[in-house]
């Protein structure tokens, strides 16, 4: 495998890549739905991620990748074997790809067929979501997914927990991951209980403007004519972002959210009327993220404005007579509230 | 600018050869492929042979054929080794044996979204990622694939996903068989060392300006134009990108995808709001540009109507010239450039092609002759569930994979004395697993609605809502809607069945209203698009909005008796086809034929409630069949 294209060196979709860096930053968004046109570099954003993230700490041999640090929430394993101080390794965050043709024996884990054909051991075999652990789930063309593999995914994103059940084996192990989905909603539509459990979800469009699209199709081809050089002239940026990335992971817990802005928040999803408190809780974390990733210590006016949108969106209600889509719906919402 | 014979064949045919040629030069695989539209004949099989000519001896070219399994296409495990050798074996399915070779699509137009989409991913990654049936693979794989796509007039086409990925389209639709007597350019035409060439900003330029002159969405289709052009230009052994493989590269990649008439019409196309018409999903395009052609003869051969034939640049347009032209002039002006390219696209531009991408309506006719075209459909077997326990009996399939999973725990407690040499497998009846499939059909609930007089603009409106509200809340039930509006003296198919919200509302905006009531026909053509929508699978149920008072036939003439009759006579039939319906009576007040006529269809009969989409969604629900 050649390298992938920089996260950075993507032109424009600014809203997706906040959106990716924000559930980078603070993993309880709840996952990131990128809807929109085709070929406007959504897989290329979610694949340049995984290059970008700095590598993890993880218990040496542990099948999950399990945190050293807090064994509190690990697999039966850690907690069995490793002891209170196991042996680490540094490994990179897990950015695993869901395909369309998975089965769901690969996607959940099954008994291992080798080892109880040869040997006679009953043993499980770990599958994506064992995989993506701590790390993220990429399906492309999520609204192509078989439905039952959808509910599954749904049930374990929400539980932060795998349990199987079957063939004689009985196997329960941690499955923390950011769900990233994309698709083109005029090739199917996304069932609301799905669209409901994503954190942020951005709508991306082809650029209008002329030499946006020639920048955007210079820069692909220089890198399919170099990968390697191309990668190297932009990992200086990379670099820049990987730090600030790393320092806003470690700040975002500090990021203060006071009573004012927990009141905007509210009062602005009051005013779209969405469902439930997801979407409060959704926008005031996206907006600490935000906050952490720009170095600011404090939740502002500023920071709920830019991500009212993506955080609220698909939690409106749909209103079959109302044409504007949902984006322009909070757009109106944010600036009343905000006036 | 008209031409009663149609622009020359004669460019497209050899555009047509060259992306053959192209194709099989394109090693890295880098071009995706080839989406080739027409219908199987003489002329197909000669371009076919031409790839054939030039394809490297050695490399794979296969097949899928039309039904293919995930587990054929995919890989997955051997049953068969698997079992013989005691241990999992994989198997290596039909995308990894076309490794470095050709994959012919037969009947792409009918590939399902799920395939098209698999196969998108494998082109976009350069990857095969096996997930299945216990094993996992991740394997570097350079596919080319040839899309043969036969549909025609309102039929859908290839999988959008899939088709803004094969860079070269080739339309065959409406050439004449006499082509094959042109003498054929000297093949093969394989790649050479040179170097690829470096993009430059006034060639980008041009191609993404000429995209969006030619209504082309997205920025796919200009990048691929681009790597056509260099390929192109590295063929003739060039490392640089001369004006004619920029022209060479509209043609082939940007022309057959225009939603527009990029030149003459300037002022027109001007006058349509840029920002509509990004879509270049041919099954579902944005407005039509005013002076599409409206009809092709149903045999293929294009009937220009309106067709702005531009002036003969032959030069240009010929591909195959042995570049006279420009002896060294890598980058003219951008401006001019685009001219030139647009040029050469309109040359190309097929006369039907515009009419294949037209009118998101779509006259119903041609719906019912396409969803009926092929017969049988293979009938959705619901989706997959876990197997369970269970012997294969009644139709139920083994699930072989986990029953093995099942009984393989417990083999050294089952196996005999240790023997020497490997012990077979102990599979005990409690081992046995069962395939089972959700089996629910989906439902398709067709929308006829009275579009007729001043009266029905109010109920078109609530239609429209309800089509939008049903498909807003009941798509948790995976159902498609369907709209079919009849006044005056025909009935249109304003939306054709989708599951899709953003693309009902994109056909209803259009909608209008008055006129007569044909009933009888709005009445037929829902049988027809329900009898072929049966074919491919799904329940449909029809509803029908209507004051119930006929007064236009079959024939289009007025007169009430004969329109009534009529109307009788259809609904009996839909009846007798075992078509479920409801009647939702638009007339102030209830009116004995109206009823008749309800009765007639087998229909739950409602005269119309409160106001407003919302009470009709709630009906509707109420009324369908679960």
């Amino acid at each position: 495998m050649g390298p992938t294209y920089p996260f950075v060196a993507l032109v424009a979709q600014d809203e997706m890549k906040l959106a990716i860096l924000i559930a980078a930053i603070d993993p309880a968004v709840g996952g990131v739905l990128v809807l929109g046109d085709r070929g406007t570099g959504k897989s290329t954003a979610v694949r340049g991620l995984a290059a970008l993230l700095p590598p993890m700490d993880a218990v040496a041999g542990c099948p999950y990748g399990c945190d050293p640090a807090r064994l509190g929430g690990a697999c039966a394993a850690c907690q069995a074997e490793a002891g209170p101080k196991p042996r680490r390794i540094k490994r990179p965050v897990p950015v695993v790809d869901l395909p369309l043709g998975a089965t769901e024996d690969r996607v959940l884990g099954a008994l291992d067929l080798e080892r109880a054909l040869s040997q006679g051991v009953k043993s499980f075999e770990p599958g994506l979501l064992a995989r993506a652990h701590r790390g993220f789930l990429y399906i492309d063309e999520v609204n192509l997914l078989d439905d039952h593999l959808v509910d599954l995914l749904i049930d374990v994103a929400a539980s932060g927990e795998n349990v199987i059940e079957r063939e004689g084996l009985s196997v329960r192990h941690p499955a923390r991951f950011v769900l990233v989905g994309s698709g083109n909603p005029e090739e199917g539509e996304l069932r609301p209980q799905l669209l409901d459990r994503f954190g942020l979800a951005v709508e991306v469009r082809t650029p209008r403007e002329l030499p946006t699209r020639v920048e955007v199709i210079k820069r692909r081809d220089a890198f399919e004519r170099d990968p390697a050089g191309f990668c190297a002239a932009w990992e200086p940026e990379a670099a820049k972002l990987r730090k600030r990335l790393l320092r806003a992971r470690r700040q975002v817990g500090e990021v203060q959210v006071d009573e004012a802005a927990l009141t905007r928040a509210a009062q602005l999803c009051l005013a779209l009327g969405t469902d439930g408190l997801r979407g409060e809780l959704t926008l005031i974390r996206a907006a600490r993220a935000l906050a952490a990733l720009e170095g600011r210590a404090a939740v502002g006016d500023a920071e709920l404005r830019r991500v009212a949108a993506p955080a609220l969106r698909h939690r409106l209600r749909r209103d079959p007579l109302d044409d504007s889509d949902a984006g322009q719906r909070v757009e109106r919402a944010v600036a009343e509230v905000f006036a | 600018m008209k031409s009663a014979a149609g622009p020359d064949p004669a460019p497209r045919w050899a555009a047509a050869l060259e992306a053959a040629r192209l194709l099989a030069a394109d090693d890295a695989g880098r071009l995706g492929g080839v989406w080739l539209r027409g219908p199987a004949g003489a002329l197909r099989e000669a371009w076919l042979a031409a790839l054939r000519q030039a394809h490297p001896p050695g490399r794979p070219w296969r097949k899928l054929p039309q039904g293919i399994d995930e587990n054929r296409l995919l890989g997955g495990l051997d049953l068969g080794a698997s079992l013989q050798a005691g241990r999992p074996i994989d198997a290596s399915g039909l995308l990894a044996e076309a490794d470095g070779g050709l994959l012919l699509i037969a009947m792409a137009e009918r590939l399902p979204a799920r395939t098209a989409g698999v196969l998108a991913g494998v082109l976009d990654e350069g990857l095969l990622r096996v997930e299945r049936e216990g094993r996992s693979r991740l394997q570097a794989l350079r596919l080319r694939l040839v899309a043969l796509d036969e549909s025609e007039g309102e039929d859908p086409p290839l999988a959008p996903a899939l088709a803004d990925r094969l860079a070269l389209c080739v339309d065959l639709r409406g050439l004449p068989d006499g082509l094959l007597r042109l003498p054929t350019p000297p093949l093969p035409w394989a790649a050479s060392e040179a170097a690829a060439p470096l993009a430059t900003e006034a060639a980008l330029e041009a191609l993404c300006a000429s995209a969006e002159a030619l209504g082309v969405a997205g920025l796919r289709a200009p990048a691929m134009a681009w790597r056509t052009a260099s390929l192109r230009a590295r063929c003739a052994g060039r490392e640089q990108v001369l004006a004619e493989d920029l022209i060479a590269a509209t043609g082939l990649v940007l022309a057959p995808r225009a939603s527009r008439r990029p030149l003459p019409e300037a002022e027109e196309t001007a006058a349509v709001p840029p920002e509509d018409t990004p879509s270049a999903e041919p099954a579902n395009p944005p407005p039509a540009p005013p002076e599409a052609p409206s009809e092709a003869s149903p045999d293929g051969a294009v009937t220009e109507q309106s067709d702005p034939q531009p002036p003969p640049t032959s030069a240009d347009a010929e591909p195959d010239a042995a570049a006279p032209a420009e002896p060294a002039d890598p980058s003219p002006p951008p401006q001019a450039l685009q001219d030139r390219l647009l040029e050469a696209a309109e040359t190309l531009l097929p006369g039907g092609l515009l009419q294949g991408l037209r009118s998101p309506a779509g006259r119903l006719r041609q719906a019912g002759r396409g969803g009926g075209q092929g017969g049988l459909v293979l009938a959705d077997r619901g989706r997959p569930l876990p197997p369970r326990p269970g012997r294969p009996v009644g139709g139920l399939r083994l699930a072989l994979l986990d029953t093995l999973r099942a009984a393989a725990p417990w083999q050294r407690l089952r196996s005999g004395p240790a023997g020497p040499g490997p012990q077979p497998l102990r599979v005990r009846p409690e081992d046995l697993r069962v395939q089972r499939h959700a089996g629910r059909r989906p439902t398709l609930t067709v929308f006829a609605v009275d579009a007729s007089g001043s009266a029905a603009l109010h109920r078109l409106a609530e239609a429209k809502g309800a089509v939008e509200g049903l498909l807003a809340e009941c798509y948790v039930r995976r159902d498609q809607v369907a709209l079919l509006a009849f006044r005056g003296q025909g009935c249109e198919l304003l939306l054709p069945p989708t599951r899709s919200l953003v693309r009902a509302k994109r056909c209803l905006a259009g909608m209008v209203g008055g006129g007569g009531t044909p009933l009888a026909t709005g009445l037929q053509a829902a049988r027809a698009l329900a009898a072929a929508e049966r074919r491919r699978g799904s329940s449909p149920f029809l509803v029908v909005l209507s004051d119930g008072r006929a007064n236009v036939a079959l024939d289009g003439q007025g007169g009430r008796p004969q329109a009534m009759a009529e109307a009788l006579t259809v609904a009996r039939a839909c009846q007798a086809d075992g078509l479920p319906a409801l009647f939702i009576d638009t007339s102030a007040q209830i009116h004995p034929a109206t009823l008749g006529l309800a009765q007639a269809l087998g229909a739950r009969y409602l005269p119309l409630p409160a106001r407003g989409s919302a009470g009709l969604v709630a009906l509707v629900q109420q009324a369908r069949p679960a």
